[in-house]
This record gives C-alpha cells, structure tokens and sequence, in this order.
C-alpha cells in the first residue's frame, strides 16, 4: 500500500487511527503540519486532519440526519451556497462532507423541483435572470463659483425650437448637436479645461444647460407662466 | 395678499373620501383611463392587496373594481400606470409596482393579469428590496429601481432585461425620478441628491448634499414643467427643499411651514411654480414659489387638514384640478 513518494494512502487502518487519536489527544488539534511526525504516522499531514474531522473527532453524529438538520441544511445553502464548511458549522456533529454528500446525493433534485413549484404557484408568466454588469458612478460635485460653470453659462446660445411637428425627443437631439458645437467652441478658447479636458466629463454638464435652455425658451414662448387658479 | 394662507374648509363639493379595509401607503392616477385610480395597501406582512377605484367628479364618488382588486406580495413601496395609452386600440392598462421585485399588471375590463416579474439577481434566491421606482415618460420602455442595496437599475421593460445597473449612492437609496429620456435622478440615505445620465455611465453629478452629516434624504420630485427645478425632503424634518441643479449644493427655497415631518411632494403637473407637500402635523400644503427669493420666507398659498397623518400624496396629470392624499386607511380626493 505504500505510495510511490513513500507516503501511505488509502483506507486508515485501526492502528493507524489509534496512533493519531492519541497523538491529538496529547497535542491537540493544530499544527497538523507536525502531526505526522509526532503520531508516529507515514500520512500527509492533510489526510491526517481530513481522517480527524471527518471521522475520529469524538463529537461526530453518526447516522441519517433527521428532519429539522434537514430543513436546516436546506436554508443555510440559500443563504450560503456551496459552502459546506460554514453549514456544517451551524449543525452540530456535522462534518462539512457529510453536509456535501448528503445534499449532492439527495437535496439536490428535490430543492430543484421545489423551486419549480414556488414558480408556478407564483403564476408569474415572465421570469427572467440575467447576468450583466454593475457599474459605478465616480461623484462629482460641482460649486456655485465654478468658473467652467459661470463662463459655460453665459456662452451658451439659446437654441431656436419650431413648435410645429417637433417632439421631445427631436428638441433633444438638437439641443444635443448644439451643444457639441459650443463644446468644441470652448474647448478651443481654453486649453487647460477645469476637468483635465476629458470630453465625456464636459459632456455631461453642458447637456444639462442645454436642456435648460430649451426650457426656458419654450416657456417664455408660451407667453410666461400659467397662472395658477386657487379654488 | 398673494402669500397670505387660506384655509379651504373641506366641503361636500371639495373632497371625496375613500375608506380602505386596510391601511394605504401606494396610490397612482391612471393617465390613459381618467377616473383610474390604484391604491397599495400597507399591511407589514407578506399578504397585500392592490384596489383599482373609478372616480366620478361629477357625482363626487369613488367606486372600488373587486374584479380589478389583486393580491401583493410585501407593501407596494410604488405603484405607477402606463405613462401613455399602452395601445391606441386596447382598452386595458398597465400598472407597476415595486416592493420585493419590480411587477407589471395588466389591467382589463373585468381581471388583473401579471404581465412580468424583473429580476436581476445573480441566482434566482436572492433579490434586493425596491423602495421606488419611476417610468420614463419620454421612452416608455424604460422604468428605473432604487434599491436598498444601493443601485439604482434600467430595466427594458419589453424584453424584461437589465439595461443598466449603477452603484449610485453609498448607502439605501430611497427614491429616483427621471427628467429627460436618458437623465434620471436619486436621492439616499447617504444625504445626497445625485444626477446620472446614461450616456456617461462613469459619473454622476451631486448636486446636493443634506447640511447634517448623514441625515438622510427620502423623496425626490423632479419638476417636469421646468426641468431646472427639483424637490426634496429629509428624514425627520419639516422642510421642503428647492434644488436649482444650475446652482449646486445650496438650495434655492426652504418651505419650512409644515410643523411635522414632512413624508410626500408632488409638483403640480401644470404649473411650474407650484408644489404640494403633505406630513406628520396631517396638513397638506400647496405652495407657490416666488421668482424671487424672499428674506421672511414662503407661505402656502392653500393649507388642508386631514384627521391623522398623511403619508402620501399624488396630483393627477390627467385631471389637475385633483390631489390625492393617503391616510391611515383612508384616500381623500381633494379639488384645488
């Protein structure tokens, strides 16, 4: 049974369990990397924990896992997957393989069609789970003495709309090609802009002030502010 | 003789008033059906309830559809109707909510049907609870969540798909409004009131930030007849606070006459200087803003008073001379 690289592998034999449970018994749990040596034990040191916790550890319950470890199991995996180590935590006497091979050899299947049932229940016609990306907005703030804010403000040239057969989102987009012009405009009269001179930093603002533009315009076309009625 | 307050006594040709079996919190106009209204009950438990009423401004009655009335998982934290006629030829409507998932219903003549639930979650397990969202009016097909997770996401809602996801705020965001087709923004428990546009999706823009540290912010309305102007309210305080998003980080108007928290805003749909704010002292107030700013401070222009506080309110765009309020278990319809 002896391995190639002279350490033993396989099935523990009696002896050798005796050997390790007196050797943890004397030193403790830990320090597996001296385990073997002190035990006395031709193992790795890895197979020597796995063989404690997995089987010799006093504390282990042995036997089919009953109903409440069951619905136990079954809501530690929703919240933590296939972490199997953290479950077991929460069942005492549990070994995480234990926790493992019991859900892959029975839980797995029936938690599928359990989900299946809570999906008809629900009657929800469209379901759809789409993985996509999350993105992050870096903050700006911009103050009232911002001088990109006041040299931008009193450039900006009202843009001319025609009432007839326009729609928001043709002023939109035309404000928005207004908008472009200006902004190269500025960007040629000043070399260091106050934003480093990224074009997409610059573009958000201006749109912005642009789009005021429009509205004021078009309200004072309307011949001011509807005045309101109180009853 | 402009600022000075009135009292408008609730009369019989002023007010109509719903009783609800269970406590309200939801409440939308219907845009394409005039006399639609739909309230979310605020039960805290899983079993909810959502009504579908028609009002009658003739006879100054409410009548509730039990056939359009459907059950709700978790309150309704939203609800919103189709900003437009979903279909010239169609007779029926939709109806968002939010509350555990974003919801679509489409409500027919005589039954309620679930059209889509949104869900963005990387395994189906999990989702993060929405405390608001808003339907671009401009481009339909586009509804923006916040979320207490702190995004902020764009759903299509044809293709029930994710459109985009932003981390928009350091903390719960509480509220979200859109303003132009591709311009939306949120306010968070963060204390900020930040603006984002989709098409520069690695910034955003704060353009106010609560004067105490850390006080959160709870609602936004956003001015859709002078897009220049949004409104914004704190947790535990009486003020309404005007944004002038040309002038950053200082606040154009403080309307600080409410004596209690202040929980709902509503800009008039046909007006761009008037606004409605509605809290905890029960008084739902109407105000008009100056164009200039006044050194003694604004005064509604109309005050009302309901028995108990009011925890929502909503001026209907389809008939603008109604405001709905939410209190307790009751709607109250009110004519300004």
């Amino acid at each position: 049974m002896e391995g190639s690289s002279g350490v033993r592998k396989g099935a523990w034999s009696q002896f050798e369990d005796d050997l390790l449970r007196d050797c943890v018994n004397l030193h403790g749990e830990g320090k597996w990397h001296l385990v073997p040596q002190r035990a006395g034990l031709n193992r790795c040191r890895k197979s020597c924990r796995l063989r404690w916790l997995n089987y010799l550890k006093p504390n282990i319950k042995r036997g089919d896992f009953n109903e409440d470890e069951v619905d136990l199991m079954i809501r530690l995996h929703k919240l933590l997957g296939n972490r199997w180590s953290l479950i077991a935590g929460r069942l005492p006497g549990r070994t995480s393989n234990d926790v493992k091979n019991y859900w892959n050899a029975y839980m797995r299947r029936k938690v599928h069609s359990h989900n299946k049932d809570n999906k008809i229940k629900k009657q929800e016609t469209k379901s759809t789970v789409k993985p996509h990306e999350v993105i992050k907005p870096i903050p700006r703030v911009l103050t009232k003495t911002s001088p990109w804010l006041q040299r931008k403000f009193i450039n900006s040239p009202k843009v001319g709309v025609s009432e007839e057969g326009a729609t928001s989102s043709e002023n939109w987009w035309e404000t928005l090609l207004a908008d472009k012009e200006d902004n190269a405009v500025f960007n040629n009269n000043n070399n260091t802009c106050f934003f480093g001179g990224v074009h997409g930093e610059l573009n958000l603002w201006n749109e912005e002030l642009t789009s005021i533009d429009f509205d004021f315009v078009t309200q004072g076309e309307l011949g001011g502010i509807v005045n309101f009625q109180n009853p | 003789m402009e600022n000075s307050t009135e009292e408008s006594h609730l009369r019989s040709e002023n007010s109509v008033t719903y009783e609800s079996p269970y406590p309200i919190y939801g409440m939308s106009f219907s845009p394409s059906h005039p006399h639609r209204l739909a309230l979310g009950s605020f039960i805290e438990e899983y079993n909810n309830r959502v009504d579908i009423l028609s009002f009658h401004p003739d006879t100054l009655s409410v009548t509730p559809h039990p056939s359009l009335s459907f059950d709700h998982p978790y309150p309704p934290t939203k609800l919103m109707f189709h900003p437009r006629k979903p279909s010239p030829s169609s007779s029926s409507d939709l109806l968002a909510t939010s509350g555990d998932y974003l919801r679509l219903w489409e409500i027919r003549d005589n039954s309620v049907d679930a059209v889509s639930l949104f869900n963005n979650s990387k395994t189906s397990e999990f989702c993060a609870p929405l405390t608001s969202f808003d339907w671009n009016d401009i481009d339909p097909n586009r509804i923006a969540t916040s979320s207490i997770d702190t995004t902020c996401t764009i759903w299509d809602i044809e293709r029930t798909l994710v459109e985009t996801q932003l981390i928009a705020h350091d903390k719960e965001v509480y509220d979200i409004a859109w303003g132009e087709a591709r311009v939306f923004a949120s306010v968070s428990a963060d204390g900020s009131v930040r603006i984002f546009d989709l098409r520069d999706k690695e910034h955003s823009t704060i353009i106010y930030e609560s004067p105490h540290p850390d006080t959160p912010l709870l609602r936004l309305a956003w001015n859709k007849q002078d897009l220049r102007y949004m409104a914004t309210i704190l947790m535990d305080s009486n003020k309404v606070v005007i944004l002038d998003i040309r002038s950053p980080t200082t606040p154009v108007a403080e309307l600080e006459r409410h004596r209690g928290s202040v929980n709902a805003i509503a800009w008039a749909p046909h007006s761009s200087t008037h606004i409605c704010s509605a809290g905890d002292d029960t008084q739902a107030l109407i105000w008009e803003l100056p164009t200039l700013a006044s050194p003694t401070g604004i005064d509604p222009v109309c005050m009302y008073s309901a028995g108990c506080e009011i925890n929502q309110l909503q001026w209907s765009a389809a008939q603008p001379d109604w405001i709905a309020i939410a209190f307790a278990n009751k709607m109250q319809l009110l004519k300004v």
